[in-house]
């Protein structure tokens, strides 16, 4: 559905993208993941028409976005990262706008518009002033904007920052309900653990250049996850340590105070053994808490060789 | 005790207490814009067509031989530069320090920082002078790049420095005391093309204060000398017909030294009073929270119209459908019938006042029929209704893209099917829409006055429309659709080039400035050309100048808004 060949863009002497090679199947929910000035924004800007590309191509639904801008923009819903917001009209009437701009008939709008209102539950707002919404509700009315010409692809550059995390879960449902509505959905954020449920696919993006993109257990493999598990001991700690270190599985033991780290080896069943190894042992666990790696963690370590 | 005092008072006046840090960051941050170097650069641009075109005119226009008349034919040509180069001063001086300072504290405000500058122990008192200052110092460095054109100038003779120096510190008075008026203002208003148009109103009504002065200059009453020592328009024009030798020098009381200090004594109580109001309203007041706060409905209505352009009136009223084009459904912010309802009020209102105009003339000329008086009653009016038209409308378009771009709603909006001309082509016409009162009145004004006057032509001495007159109305009329077309294309342009409202405003209104001196030089010009070389059929210049001016204003006009479309998509972000 969204495709890009060799993307580069220049703002002077600063490059901010090098060469970038997306490629986005249609209904998927794409998670574009970078840390700030990665070039986030830059890439979704092109791909709604709004900056031109240096060099490369790039495509919507097969259309190239340099000559067919407004076909692409009829295709597309954006949301940027700034949401501007006009601060001298009611919610319904921002939407109606926009239905207006989009070229909607005018017998149709109306509806249109209490439609989009009622799938981001904003009904009661509608006579309400843009600039009196809470914060979450102008997010909310954001997608309301976006989703008005009925597009195909979304475009959001972190819908959920600055939520809190009700509305983030809220933002997340919306999402899955768009994606059951067959729209493919491009969506920016920081944060990896945060798109881990609802994206099927990831790209990572790292000063200008793409450093990963897959599937959510691609990036688990690639990266080498492994498991670790925290154990908390009633007595002789010492001893507990030195029996957890001879095992084979274990990769690396660390007493941290009350607790001890174990990491163990790639997804190995591996709880068991722990346990039995301190049961026969003679020590008495207090708890035993598994523990996985955090993405974003392991988002850190995948970033970081890139870096330097 | 005494200690104390004197300690406060000494940290008080100390040059660098007074300044603080926001002096230091704004000089950092205007250095490091481009701007100010263009804003002189192009001030001196003008100044040097302005003094080329004038010299030139005064060569062609003479002809005697004899060292005698050369001396005199300078003489008379350096104080005329002089004066043009002072006068020019003094009107662009006092029009930049409005447009620097209309959104120096609402901009900050906007941007969020205020409330940062508000937790640190920088004195609302710093805040407020450090703007100023560091805005007049811009300001400063751009009038001293004419000093040494003065300085050649003298070298003709004919005028004292004198004149230059009083002229010069009427000039600062009158800006520092417009600048602080403009900063006044934008701790009240949000928008700043509002306070731009509240301090041209204000300009225009001094200047306007100034004519009936020419009339009355000999008479000794203590109204005509306290309008001379509280309008620096009028206090120039004093200086100016002193310096004049063989001028009639008027009888009313004017001492220089006391003007300069009244003046500065009311800007030091504007800037006091910005300083209080910043503390006490402008944070809740522009987060909105004032509702909180125990005011009087008037004064809560008021507050909440200007702040907030009409949102918290809404609160009650029927959501409006979107009809039309939307851009232009948009930038009305209210129905069209009642748009409509409001034109047409202000037209009525205009007329009247077109008429009230008109009436009292006639009643002058009652008993003084040498001069038209009517005639300077109706060009009061008309001038006066016409920099206000002209300013509202520029800035109306100046400040049209700028405002999306400010509020981030651009890429909204450029990200729908609507194309670069149907949002540049409704916010002009919401433009003109919006200031069509004035225009309309404007146009139709001179054909009715002309009527009249025949109609009066005991009194005025015309006697028929003859065809000079018709083709006056004529061109009258096409030139007002020209300078439209002109004033909205220019504004649209800055507008879609420059990011912040402030910029397009300045460069919008500089450059109408510059484009009009210019073409009233090419003007003059053109007229010695013709005298020299037709000797002088006047109508007819006058008529040929009206069609050059108009063709040069719709071409101009045109291309910037074919440019203003094209760059649209260009600077976005
Ligand atoms: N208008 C601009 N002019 C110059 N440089 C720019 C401009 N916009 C972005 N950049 C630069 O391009 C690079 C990429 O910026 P971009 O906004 O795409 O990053 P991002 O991934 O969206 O970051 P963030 O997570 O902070 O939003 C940055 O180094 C930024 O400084
Ligand atoms: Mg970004």
């Amino acid at each position: 559905m969204i495709e890009t060949k060799r993307l580069t863009k220049h703002y002077g002497n600063l490059t901010a993208l090098v060469d970038l090679d997306l490629v986005i199947e249609a209904g998927d929910i794409f998670g574009f993941i970078g840390p700030n000035g990665a070039g986030k924004t830059t890439t979704m800007r092109i791909l709604v028409t709004l900056l031109e590309p240096s060099s490369g191509q790039a495509f919507i639904d097969g259309l190239d976005i340099t000559k067919k801008g407004k076909e692409v923009r009829r295709m597309v819903g954006y949301m940027p990262d700034f949401m501007g917001i006009y601060d001298d009209l009611k919610v319904f009437e921002y939407l109606e706008f926009f239905a207006a701009a989009f070229s909607i008939e005018h017998k149709k709008r109306k509806s249109i518009v209490e439609g989009v209102l009622e799938l981001t539950d904003l009904q009661s707002k509608g006579s309400f002033t843009v600039d009196s919404l809470s914060r979450g509700m102008q997010q909310r009315l954001g997608l309301a904007r976006v989703l008005i010409h009925d597009p195909k692809v979304l475009v959001l550059d972190e819908p959920a920052s600055g939520l809190d995390p009700r509305a983030r879960i809220e933002i997340r449902e919306l999402l899955r309900e768009l994606k059951r509505m067959g729209k493919t959905i491009m969506i920016s954020s920081h944060i990896l653990s945060e798109l881990e449920e609802i994206c099927d696919h990831i790209g990572i993006i790292e000063q200008g250049r793409l450093v990963f993109s897959g599937t959510m257990e691609e990036i688990r493999q690639r990266m080498g996850v492994q498991s670790k598990v925290r154990v908390q001991v009633a007595n002789n700690q010492q001893r507990a340590i030195e029996l957890l270190s001879a095992l084979p599985e274990v990769q690396d033991v660390q007493s941290t105070g009350r607790y001890i780290a174990v990491t163990l080896d790639k997804d190995q069943n591996t709880d068991g053994i722990i346990a039995r190894v301190l049961v026969n042992g003679d020590i008495d666990i207090v708890s035993l808490e598994p523990q996985q790696v955090k993405l974003d963690e392991a988002f850190l370590q995948l970033t970081k060789g890139i870096v330097h | 005790m005494a200690v104390a005092l004197i300690s406060s008072f000494s940290r008080f006046i100390n040059p660098s207490w007074l300044t603080g840090p926001i002096f230091d960051k704004e000089l950092r941050v205007s250095s490091r814009r481009r701007r100010n170097y263009v804003l002189r650069s192009v001030y001196l641009l003008v100044l040097i067509i302005l003094v080329a075109a004038a010299w030139f005119t005064a060569l062609l226009r003479g002809s005697g031989t004899s060292v005698a008349w050369q001396v005199s034919r300078m003489a008379e040509v350096g104080r005329s530069l002089v004066l043009m180069i002072t006068w020019f001063q003094f009107l662009t001086a006092q029009v930049l320090a409005a447009v620097m300072l209309s959104n120096s504290i609402s901009d900050e405000i906007r941007r969020g920082t205020m409330d940062v500058l508000m937790t640190t122990p920088i004195n609302c008192v710093q805040i407020v002078l450090g703007k100023l200052l560091s805005k007049l110092f811009q300001l400063i460095l751009m009038l001293a790049v004419s000093l040494p054109l003065l300085a050649v100038i003298r070298v003709f003779g004919g005028i004292q420095w004198d004149y230059v120096v009083s002229s010069l510190s009427i000039t600062l008075a009158a800006t520092v005391f417009v600048g602080s008026l403009s900063m006044f203002l934008s701790t009240k208003f949000r928008r700043s093309y509002l306070v731009i148009l509240i301090m041209t109103t204000f300009l225009v009504v001094a200047y306007l204060l100034m004519i009936p002065l020419s009339f009355f200059r000999n008479s000794s009453s203590v109204l005509m000398s306290v309008i001379l020592h509280i309008n620096p328009f009028a206090a120039m024009l004093q200086v100016t017909s002193a310096a004049f030798p063989g001028s009639r020098m008027g009888t009313t009381f004017f001492s220089l030294p006391l003007h300069c200090l009244l003046m500065g004594g009311a800007s030091m109580f504007i800037l006091f009073a910005s300083a209080f109001r910043m503390r006490r309203h402008a944070l809740d007041s522009f987060l909105g929270t004032n509702a909180g706060r125990k005011l009087p409905i008037w004064k809560r209505n008021f507050m909440s119209s200007a702040f907030k352009s009409k949102s918290s009136f809404s609160a009650t009223s029927p959501i409006r459908p979107v009809t039309g084009s939307p851009i232009f459904w948009k930038e009305l912010s209210r129905p069209f019938s009642k748009s409509l309802r409001s034109n047409a009020i202000v037209l009525g209102i205009l007329l009247l006042l077109l008429f009230i105009f008109y009436y009292l003339g006639y009643l002058f000329n009652a008993f003084s029929a040498a001069t038209p008086v009517a005639m300077v009653f109706y060009s009061m009016f008309t001038s006066g209704l016409w920099m206000i038209a002209t300013i509202r409308t520029a800035a109306m378009a100046a400040t049209s893209i700028t405002k999306e771009k400010e509020a981030r709603t651009l890429p909204l909006l450029l990200g729908t099917l609507l194309e670069p001309k149907q949002i540049i082509h409704g916010k002009a016409l919401a433009a003109l829409w919006r200031n069509a009162p004035a225009w309309l009145i404007l146009a139709l004004g001179t054909p009715v006055f002309y009527i009249l006057m025949t109609t009066r032509q005991k009194t005025t001495g015309i006697s028929s429309l003859d065809f000079y007159y018709y083709s006056y109305i004529i061109f009258g009329l096409l030139g007002i659709v020209a300078n439209v077309i002109f004033l909205i294309g220019l504004g649209m342009y800055f507008s879609t080039r420059l990011k912040s409202s402030t910029a397009a405003l300045m460069a919008t209104i500089g450059s109408l400035l510059g484009f009009y001196v210019i073409r009233r030089f090419m003007f003059m010009f053109l007229f010695a050309i013709l005298g020299v070389m037709m000797t002088g059929n006047i109508q007819v210049a006058l008529i040929l100048n009206q069609i050059v001016s108009i063709v040069f204003n719709a071409v101009i006009g045109m291309v910037l808004l074919w440019r203003a479309k094209y760059r649209l998509r260009r600077d976005i972000f």
